[in-house]
C-alpha cells in the first residue's frame, strides 16, 4: 500500500532538496524497515561555488536495490551551488526508504524537511486525504481525489491530459496554501517546503492521535 | 431357498436409498485446474441428496434427478500486465519559489493478483447403480454403485459463477492505485478470457470426481449378528451368523423389487 | 405375484431360518428351557431357571422337581416332519413343534428313627427326638412331544416387534392309561406354552437387520415360511 507519507518514500514519490552552500554532503539511504542499522553515508554530493549567477540546474539520483541494500545511482554527484538535486526510484518493489544526510553544517532529509526541499505524491486511489506533519502536529491540510468521469473516450484524453499538471502547496513555517485542494485520480500533488522546522507530510492515519488534527 | 428373504419396492427402495445418501460422507477433494488460461487451485466438498429410484431387473437401481449438492473455493493467480499494458504518468514540472523541478516519468507496473473464489450449488443428474454384495472384514455391505460416470448440465452453474469472478476481480482490482479508468476493462478482459467453457471445463472434472465411483451403502451388518442383546446376567446376548447374503432386482412377480436374500445358521 | 403385493415391505423367514434363531437363542440362554428346583437347583443361572419346590407335609424342603425341553423344532404349513396319527396334520396357517421333555422328581424315601432304649420298655416322648431320615433318588422320563401352533405377533410400534409362538394341541406317544397320557398332555402343554411364551424373535432379527419393519400385516405362514408385510 503506497501511503502518503514523506518518511517512507515509494516509486510514487519524489524527493528534491535545493543546495545553496558549497561543501561536501554526504547522505545514506535507509530503508524504513531497517533504520538505524544502516551504513555510514556513502553517497556524496559535491557542491561547488556558483562561478557565477546561473539558472539552476537539476540533477536526478535514482534510488536503487542491489542485492539488499538500497544504493543512490550515480552514489556520487557533482553540482554547482543553487541546483537541485531530485532523489526517486522507479522500483514499485521498494517498500519504503528516506534520504538523509548532512554537510556544510546543516542537514536535510525526507523525513524532515526544511528549507527548499520538495516532496511530491502522485495519488493513485480517490479519496479524502488528511494530511499532517508527524513531528509537530501543527501543520496540515487535505488533498481530495476524485475519480474522474469515464462515460466518453473524451474523458479518458482530458484525464490523461490531467496527469501532467501538478497542484502545489507551499509551506512557509506552520502555513499550508493552500490547506485544501482537489484533484483527479492519477494527479500528482508537490509540497515545496521554502521554510520549516524540519517536517514531514505524513498522512494523518498514521500519526496516533492524528485524525483530530487539523486537515 | 434362502433362510431370510427381505424385499422392498420401488416407494421403499426410495426410503433406503435416500437414508443411504444421508449416511455417505463423502471425502472433501482439491487440487488444481485450467480455468481457461489460468491455473486454479480449488478444494470442493459434496453431498447427494433426493433421486427418483427405479428399479430395473436383474441388477439395475437407476436415480433420476439425483442431486449433487457442492461447495466449491478456489483462487487463481496471473500478472496483471499480461492483461493491461503497463503505462506510465507523464512528465511533469512543478515551479517553486526555489526552482523549477521536473519529475521523472513514473511507470505504473500492474502487480500480480490473486482472485479467491467460493461458491455453492447443486446439480441434478441421472444415473444407473448396480449392486454390489460383499465382505469388508467382519462386515456384510450392500452397495449401490454408480455405472460410469453422469453428464452434468453445468450452464447455469458456469454462467453464475462467471458473473461472480467478475465481482470478485473488480473488488480485487479496486484497491490497486491507477487502475482507475481502466478497471471495468480489466474486469471484462478476465471474464472474457476465461468465458464460459473455461468455467465449465474447469467444474466439470472437478464435479465428476465426486459422481464417478459414487457408492451407497443400504445394508451393512456384522457377519456374527446380534440378535437379541444382553439381557441380564444370565440372559448373554445372542448371536447368529450371517453365512451368505446375495442382491437383485426382481420383476418376475410384476412388480420391480430389490430383494435381499440371507442363509444364516446358530 | 409380487413378495411386497400391496405393501411396500416384505419379509419373510424360511423355517429352516426360524429353526437356526431357535437353536441359537437357546444354546445361548439354555435357561429359557431348562427349569429345577432345590434340591437339584439353587439359583438362577444361564443355565437353569431356580424354581420353589413343591411344599408337601413329610416331605422336608418340599418335593424336588425339575423339567427341560430340548430346542424345539418348528415345522410351517405346508408339512415336511410327520406327525402322530393323533394329530390332525398342520393346517393353513399354521405351524408344528417338536421337542422331547424331561421330567425329574427328587424321590426321597423319609423315615422316623425310633428313639433309643431297651426292647419293650416306654418310649421317651420327649420332643426333637422325632428326626426323619431321607434317602433320595433322582428319577426321570424323556417323552417326545409333538403339538400344533401358530405364530403370535407382539407389536410395539413402527419398526419394533416380535414373534412368538402359541400352542395349540399337545400328543404324547404311547403313555398309558389315556387318562395318564391325557393329564401329562395337558400339564406339558401349559409347562410347554409358559417355555414358549419367554421365546421372542424380533423383527430386526428377522430382517437381519436390513431395515425397521413398520408392521401392516401378518405374521403369517405360507410356503415354509413366515410372512410379514409393511413399511419402512
Amino acid at each position: 500500500m503506497t501511503m502518503l507519507d514523506s518518511r517512507r518514500m515509494t516509486y510514487l514519490n519524489c524527493f528534491g532538496q535545493k543546495f545553496s552552500k558549497p561543501g561536501t554532503y554526504r547522505y545514506r539511504i535507509a530503508s524504513s524497515s531497517t533504520r538505524g542499522l544502516e551504513r555510514d553515508a556513502r553517497f556524496t554530493i559535491e557542491v561547488k561555488p556558483a562561478a557565477s549567477p546561473a539558472e539552476a540546474q537539476q540533477h536526478d539520483v535514482a534510488v536503487r536495490l542491489e542485492g539488499r541494500e538500497l544504493v543512490a545511482d550515480p552514489p556520487s554527484v557533482s553540482i554547482n551551488a543553487g541546483d537541485l538535486v531530485l532523489w526517486n526510484t522507479p522500483d514499485s518493489s521498494i517498500a519504503g526508504y528516506v534520504i538523509e544526510g548532512e554537510g556544510s553544517g546543516w542537514s536535510f532529509s525526507s523525513a524532515s524537511l526544511t528549507k527548499e526541499a520538495l516532496y511530491t505524491h502522485a495519488f493513485g486511489l480517490p479519496g479524502t486525504y488528511r494530511w499532517l506533519d508527524a513531528h509537530h502536529r501543527k501543520l496540515g491540510g487535505v488533498v481530495e481525489v476524485v475519480s474522474p468521469k469515464a462515460d466518453a473516450p473524451e474523458s479518458s484524453r482530458k484525464w490523461l491530459a490531467s496527469l501532467g499538471s501538478p497542484t502545489v502547496i507551499s509551506i512557509r513555517g506552520e502555513h499550508a496554501d493552500p490547506e485544501r485542494v482537489e484533484i483527479l485520480t492519477g494527479q500528482t500533488v508537490g509540497w515545496a517546503i521554502e521554510e520549516a522546522s524540519g517536517i514531514s507530510v505524513t498522512d494523518a492515519s498514521l500519526v496516533p492521535g492524528g485524525a483530530a488534527k487539523r486537515g | 431357498m434362502p433362510d431370510i428373504i427381505a424385499a422392498v419396492d420401488e416407494v421403499a427402495a426410495t426410503t433406503l436409498i435416500h437414508d443411504a445418501e444421508a449416511t455417505l460422507v463423502i471425502p472433501t477433494q482439491s487440487g488444481s485446474g485450467s480455468l481457461g488460461p489460468f491455473t486454479a487451485s480449488w478444494s470442493a466438498g459434496a453431498s447427494v441428496q433426493q433421486g427418483v429410484i427405479d428399479l430395473i431387473p436383474p441388477n439395475v437401481v437407476r436415480v433420476a434427478d439425483c442431486e449433487l449438492h457442492y461447495s466449491l473455493g478456489f483462487s487463481f493467480s496471473f500478472d496483471l500486465s499480461s492483461i493491461i499494458p503497463d503505462f506510465c504518468l507523464p512528465t511533469l514540472c512543478i515551479p517553486t519559489p526555489f526552482g523549477r523541478w521536473c519529475l521523472p516519468t513514473i511507470c505504473i507496473n500492474w502487480p500480480t493478483i490473486t482472485i479467491p473464489f467460493n461458491y455453492s450449488d447443486m446439480v441434478k443428474f441421472t444415473a444407473d447403480f448396480t449392486l454390489d454384495v460383499h465382505a469388508v472384514g467382519t462386515e456384510w455391505l450392500v452397495d449401490v454403485v454408480i455405472v460410469g460416470v453422469p453428464a452434468l448440465d453445468l450452464s447455469a452453474a458456469a454462467a453464475a459463477i462467471l458473473a461472480g469472478l467478475g465481482l470478485a476481480a473488480a473488488g480485487i482490482l479496486a484497491p490497486i492505485p491507477f487502475i482507475g479508468l481502466v478497471l471495468a476493462g480489466a474486469v471484462l478482459t478476465i471474464t472474457s478470457i476465461i468465458a464460459i467453457a473455461g468455467v465449465t471445463g474447469f467444474l466439470g472434472p472437478i464435479l465428476s470426481i465426486f459422481v464417478a465411483g459414487l457408492r451407497f451403502t443400504v445394508y451393512r451388518q456384522q457377519k456374527h449378528f446380534e440378535v437379541l442383546p444382553s439381557g441380564g446376567p444370565v440372559d448373554p446376548p445372542v448371536y447368529i451368523n450371517l453365512d451368505a447374503i446375495s442382491a437383485l432386482v426382481d420383476g418376475s412377480g410384476g412388480e420391480d423389487e430389490l430383494v435381499l436374500s440371507v442363509d444364516i445358521s446358530a | 405375484m409380487s413378495l411386497t403385493q400391496a405393501d411396500h415391505v416384505f419379509l419373510g423367514v424360511h423355517e429352516k431360518g426360524v429353526n437356526e434363531f431357535l437353536v441359537a437363542l437357546c444354546t445361548a440362554r439354555p435357561h429359557l428351557l431348562s427349569y429345577a428346583s432345590d434340591p437339584f437347583v439353587g439359583a438362577t443361572s444361564v443355565a437353569v431357571t431356580h424354581m420353589a419346590a413343591i411344599p408337601f407335609p413329610g416331605v422336608p424342603g418340599g418335593l424336588g422337581w425339575a423339567v427341560s425341553f430340548s430346542i424345539p423344532e418348528v415345522d410351517f404349513f405346508p408339512q415336511t416332519l410327520p406327525l402322530p396319527p393323533q394329530l390332525p396334520g398342520i393346517g393353513v396357517g399354521g405351524l408344528s413343534i417338536r421337542t422331547k421333555v424331561t421330567l425329574m422328581v427328587n424321590c426321597a424315601e423319609c423315615q422316623k428313627r425310633d428313639r433309643e432304649g431297651a426292647r419293650g420298655a416306654p418310649r421317651d416322648d420327649r420332643p426333637g427326638k422325632d428326626v426323619p431320615r431321607c434317602k433320595a433318588e433322582p428319577t426321570e422320563v424323556s417323552l417326545d412331544v409333538f403339538g400344533l401352533g401358530r405364530p403370535v405377533v407382539s407389536y410395539f410400534g413402527p419398526g419394533t416387534g416380535e414373534i412368538g409362538f402359541r400352542v395349540d394341541a399337545i400328543e404324547l406317544v404311547d403313555v398309558t392309561p389315556d387318562e395318564l397320557e391325557s393329564l401329562l398332555e395337558c400339564l406339558i402343554r401349559m409347562v410347554l406354552q409358559a417355555v414358549l411364551d419367554t421365546v421372542h424373535l424380533p423383527f430386526r432379527a428377522l430382517s437381519a437387520g436390513a431395515f425397521t419393519l413398520a408392521l401392516t400385516r401378518g405374521p403369517e405362514i405360507s410356503d415354509d415360511q413366515l410372512k410379514a408385510w409393511g413399511t419402512v
